[in-house]
């Protein structure tokens, strides 16, 4: 039984670990410093673009990470093109 | 025995919405997305290719209000900005675009007839056309757009006439 136990525990640990990498893996795609530079909204797409860039299978995943809807990130990129300067920012934090 | 069971059990659930959530996207969506992620780089070149800010925000702005997905938006800036670069009037540019989207083109349809509008005006891949025909067609799309277009598209022709 206590055997039994110490199982289940240490697989319910090891799945937790395991979920709280993917995450912090799909989460943490734009460096902090580089992050702090770029306006909160385009930080943020960068994340995503790179993330998705990265790993295109965990397309939804990753917006969802983000706090991101299929409409929500169309709007965050509406709002990013129709500024040039945040625009800019983006294109060239991308290249 | 019942400890165990709870504990296996609360040990699967949380990997049922991974799980669900991991499910890749199929190709089309794929694409689509990028094309998302690709529009304030298109935004981008066609400032760089010397379109003013003005008219770039004009055009987003009518396809947002219209329920444009920003990947159609994207495709349609993206040909547009190559018209420009192959020759195309920097100040008409997304005339064209508001004329279609008024009349109701979306997505691949829009994307295909800026296109062959461009090839018509001589501004496509086909280089077929020449700049007189594409003041034609300035004029027939003017009767098909909407108030707010058209009045954009007459100011752009005093524009050109001044020039002239």
């Amino acid at each position: 039984m206590t055997r039994r136990l110490i199982g289940c525990v240490a697989v319910t640990g090891f799945l937790l670990v395991g979920c709280g990498t993917e995450q912090q893996a799909e989460t943490e795609t734009v460096p902090a410093a580089e992050a702090g530079a770029l306006p909160p909204a385009v930080a943020r797409a960068v994340a995503v673009a790179r993330g998705i860039e990265a790993n295109p299978a965990a397309a939804d995943s990753i917006l969802a990470a983000h706090g991101l809807t299929a409409a929500g990130l169309d709007s965050l990129m509406y709002t990013i093109a129709e500024d040039s300067a945040l625009a800019a920012a983006y294109t060239n934090a991308l290249r | 025995m019942r400890w165990t069971l709870l504990l296996a059990a609360a040990a699967l659930v949380p990997t049922a919405p991974l799980d669900a959530q991991s499910q890749p996207p199929d190709s089309a969506a794929l694409a689509a997305l990028q094309r998302v992620l690709k529009l304030p780089q298109s935004t981008a070149g066609a400032r760089e290719a010397g379109v003013t800010d003005s008219l770039i925000r004009i055009v987003l702005r009518e396809a947002r209000r219209r329920g444009i997905p920003a990947g159609d938006a994207q495709e349609a800036v993206e040909v547009e900005t190559d018209a420009v670069n192959a020759g195309a009037p920097k100040d008409n540019f997304g005339a064209f675009v508001q004329a279609q989207l008024a009349a109701g083109k979306r997505g691949r349809e829009l994307a295909e007839a800026i296109r062959a509008e461009h090839a018509k005006q001589g501004h496509g891949p086909t280089g077929a056309g020449a700049m007189g025909a594409h003041e034609h067609g300035g004029a027939e799309l003017r009767g098909k757009m909407d108030s707010a277009g058209r009045a954009r598209a007459d100011s752009a022709a005093k524009g050109r006439g001044r020039r002239q």
